[in-house]
């Protein structure tokens, strides 16, 4: 049953109570004055009656005392009871008009009453005209006492009906109020039970389902969402319980979505930087690599440098050593033209002994001046015999080894040509080297520009913004707490379902790049 | 009926006198824990065929025969107890040769009554110190009145309903809660009594004469004691928590 129909219910059944209970008070005391009134009639009539007795003895007692007296004043007593006593019978018929019993009654006593007054003026009248003694007779000799007894006898009757009626009246009325009373009482019980029992139990069931509200969210804001309540009613309560675990579930989910991609981050961060840290490693060893590469590069170029330097330096010493070899085979060549001058000279002088006498004799004319000379230079010329010995046999050595240098000159030569051509060769290939290597060294370039740029790139992606992205989706985990809290603090729980349904967490790709 | 006012000086003391004996009665500050089953059932609760072809398991463990067991417990005193207070620690004991496969906390009043555990624990709670031997050990905490834990165990070779057992200082037992159906029964049996004298109330002349105004304070006792039965039969029962099993 709904709130909204326990509370109508409440309210109905007691207004049903108060107005039942109301409407039975109201006839009751409706009866009560009613029945107040039928005594008060009774009892104002028996009252009627006992001041009819009274003015008829009073009316009796002034007019005896006139006749006997004489005296004025007991006379006007006795007028003026008349119209009292004839004012009471009026009353009492009037008084009980309602009751045909006691109407005839009335008029019986009326009678009698009328009668009796009758005859009191007739005695009256017969001592006002025959004097007191005429009257003394009549009310000796009249029916007074029949008129009293009768008199007495009709006021009696009508006085005990009254009574009995009064009796029965009172009785009445009080049993009317005592129902009244006991309406009034068991009515105000119904309805103070009605209200008490029921509000105590909706009131309990109303604090059941709040304070079972109010522990959920309290678990709920402390991340224990599997909570589910069961207010066992089919209310609007039930309906917030229904919501409340729904929200639970919703967080639940939220969160677990949460937690899965913040450990998702934490992976694909924890990769990142392990790819990170792998590019760095990997920078670093292409670092190291193309430090090595770059100082084998420089090596080899200073080698290269060094080696052309030396090439240069070779070059030029063969160059000079050519030249200095073209002079010496030059020279060689001078002198072995001019010994094989000397020597077709010889052969032709041996040929020739004439022309070897004649050179002989030159010779020995030569040897005669040199002879003379040599007497001159004896001295010397015996010194300087076995120096010319040993410089011609130097000579000859000489003519030898130039004959040797010139071949091994020759060879020397054409070694050096072939080392030459060797050394072009070389310096085509150490240029070629050369060539490669700055090509190499471009490409190691391109590459470390390249490697420069994937760092810088890498530098440049923007760890930060994954960071910002975690600690983003943390700070939407708090908010989700922050939810559950304000859900506790709040109750409103229709605005936390709103909450949560525009806080639908998207989670991020970190599979793509930044 | 007149009301004899000499009663009422008498009357009057000895309702005194009981209003007094109950304030004092309520006004007694006295340590109390108890526990209360809020659910005690298998698992697997299908019969017939279908239960020998299904099979639940837990961490490779099956869950043929295990039960869930939720176990609140609860400061049902007016005073606190203090983590100094428990002379032990806190037990929830199966039979003999059950096995609890898993414990967890999965409500506390407050709910951020774990932070007042100072223990540290290796499973998923602070109040967790221990569970081995069909027998779950919860570590000591601050507990002010009212305040609860309720400790959720799935177990196996389950014969009967767990236990709380601890020594606590000024608590002489750890008691069961159980519910108590003293003021539906007064309601129930005042109810019935109100009928029967409503009932014996009512003149036979005043139904023969339709003298419904004399009739109707009986009909309205008559009510009263309807509502006062009815509200007796139907008192809610007292709920501990909103676990739903």
């Amino acid at each position: 049953m709904r709130v909204s129909k326990k509370l109508t219910l409440i309210a109905a059944g007691t207004i049903s109570i108060i107005i039942v209970v109301g409407a039975t008070s109201l006839l009751s005391v409706a009866n009560l004055i009613k029945a107040n009134e039928q005594v008060s009639q009774s009892k104002e009539i028996v009252s009627e009656l006992n001041l009819l007795l009274a003015d008829l003895t009073d009316t009796v007692a002034s007019q005896r005392a006139y006749i006997i007296s004489g005296k004025e004043p007991y006379f006007d007593s006795y007028r003026r009871s008349i119209p009292a006593t004839l004012e009471c019978v009026d009353t009492i018929r009037t008084l009980v008009a309602d009751s045909p019993t006691q109407s005839g009654r009335a008029e019986k006593l009326s009678a009698l009453v009328k009668d009796r007054l009758a005859s009191l003026d007739v005695t009256l009248q017969l001592y006002k005209t025959k004097g007191p003694q005429a009257a003394f007779d009549r009310i000796k000799n009249g029916n007074s006492l029949s008129f009293k007894l009768m008199l007495q006898s009709a006021i009696d009757e009508m006085k005990q009906h009254e009574l009995a009626l009064l009796e029965k009246r009172d009785h009445d009325m009080r049993r009317s109020a005592s129902t009244s009373q006991m309406t009034i009482v068991a009515g105000c019980l119904l309805a103070l039970a009605f209200v008490t029992i029921f509000n105590y139990l909706f009131g309990h069931s109303f604090l059941s389902c709040i304070r079972q509200l109010i522990r959920a969210a309290d678990n709920i804001k402390h991340g224990r969402f599997d909570l589910s309540i069961d207010t066992n009613t089919e209310d609007e309560f039930a309906e917030l319980a229904t919501a409340f675990n729904t929200v639970g579930q919703q967080l639940q989910l939220a969160t677990g979505t949460i937690e899965e991609n913040k450990k998702n981050s934490a992976v694909e961060f924890h990769t990142i930087q392990v790819e990170k840290e792998s590019a760095q490693d990997a920078h670093d060893e292409i670092l190291t690599k193309f430090a090595l590469i770059l100082g084998q590069v420089h090596a080899t170029k200073a080698r290269l440098s060094l080696l052309l330097e030396e090439l240069e330096t070779g070059s030029g010493r063969i160059e000079e050593s050519t030249a200095e070899l073209h002079n010496r085979c030059r020279d060689i060549n001078t002198v072995s033209q001019s010994m094989t001058k000397d020597l077709l000279e010889l052969r032709t002088a041996s040929d020739a002994p004439d022309q070897f006498v004649s050179v002989v004799d030159g010779l020995l004319n030569k040897l005669d001046t040199l002879r003379l000379a040599a007497d001159i230079e004896h001295s010397r010329a015996s010194e300087s015999n076995s120096t010319i010995q040993v410089f011609t046999q130097r000579l000859r050595e000489v003519g030898l080894d130039a004959q040797r240098d010139k071949q091994e000159l020759l060879k020397a030569s054409a070694r050096a040509r072939l080392m030459t051509n060797d050394l072009v060769e070389c310096y085509g290939d150490a240029v070629n080297v050369i060539e490669d290597h700055e090509k190499i060294s471009q490409n190691i370039l391109s590459e470390l520009a390249r490697l420069k740029d994937i760092i810088k790139q890498l530098n440049k992606l923007d760890l930060s913004s994954v960071l910002e992205e975690h600690s983003a989706l943390s700070e939407q985990t708090t908010e989700h707490f922050k939810i559950g809290k304000s859900v506790a603090t709040t109750s409103s729980v229709g605005a936390v379902v709103q909450v949560v349904d525009d806080s639908q967490v998207v989670p991020k790709d970190f599979s793509k790049p930044a | 009926m007149e009301f004899d006012f000499r009663l009422l000086a008498p009357l009057v003391t000895a309702v005194g006198i009981t209003v007094s004996i109950i304030l004092w009665r309520l006004n007694q500050k006295y340590k109390a824990l108890s526990y209360n089953i809020l659910w005690h059932a298998p698992v697997l609760n299908v019969k017939g065929l279908a239960r020998q072809e299904l099979d639940i398991r837990y961490a490779g463990e099956s869950l043929t025969d295990a039960y869930l067991s939720v176990v609140e417990i609860y400061n049902s005193g007016h005073l606190a107890i203090s983590a100094s207070d428990f002379q032990t620690n806190l037990s929830i004991e199966f039979n003999p040769g059950a096995v609890i496969l898993s414990t967890s906390i999965i409500e506390t009043v407050p709910g951020d009554l774990e932070e007042r555990c100072k223990s540290k624990s290796e499973y998923s709670s602070a109040f967790i110190n221990s569970v081995k031997d069909g027998r779950a050990i919860l570590n000591p905490v601050f507990m002010n009145e009212r305040d609860s834990i309720t400790v959720q165990m799935l177990v196996k070779n389950v014969k009967a309903k767990p236990i709380v057992g601890g020594h606590l200082l000024g608590v002489k037992e750890i008691t069961p809660w159980r519910s108590s159906r003293l003021l539906p029964t007064i309601l129930t049996q005042v109810g019935a009594f109100v009928m029967a004298f409503a009932m014996l109330g009512v003149q036979p002349n005043d139904l023969i004469t339709f003298a419904f105004e004399n009739v109707l304070p009986w009909s309205l006792l008559f009510l009263l004691g309807c509502v006062l039965f009815n509200a007796g039969l139907f008192w809610p029962k007292r709920r501990r928590t909103g676990f739903v099993g």
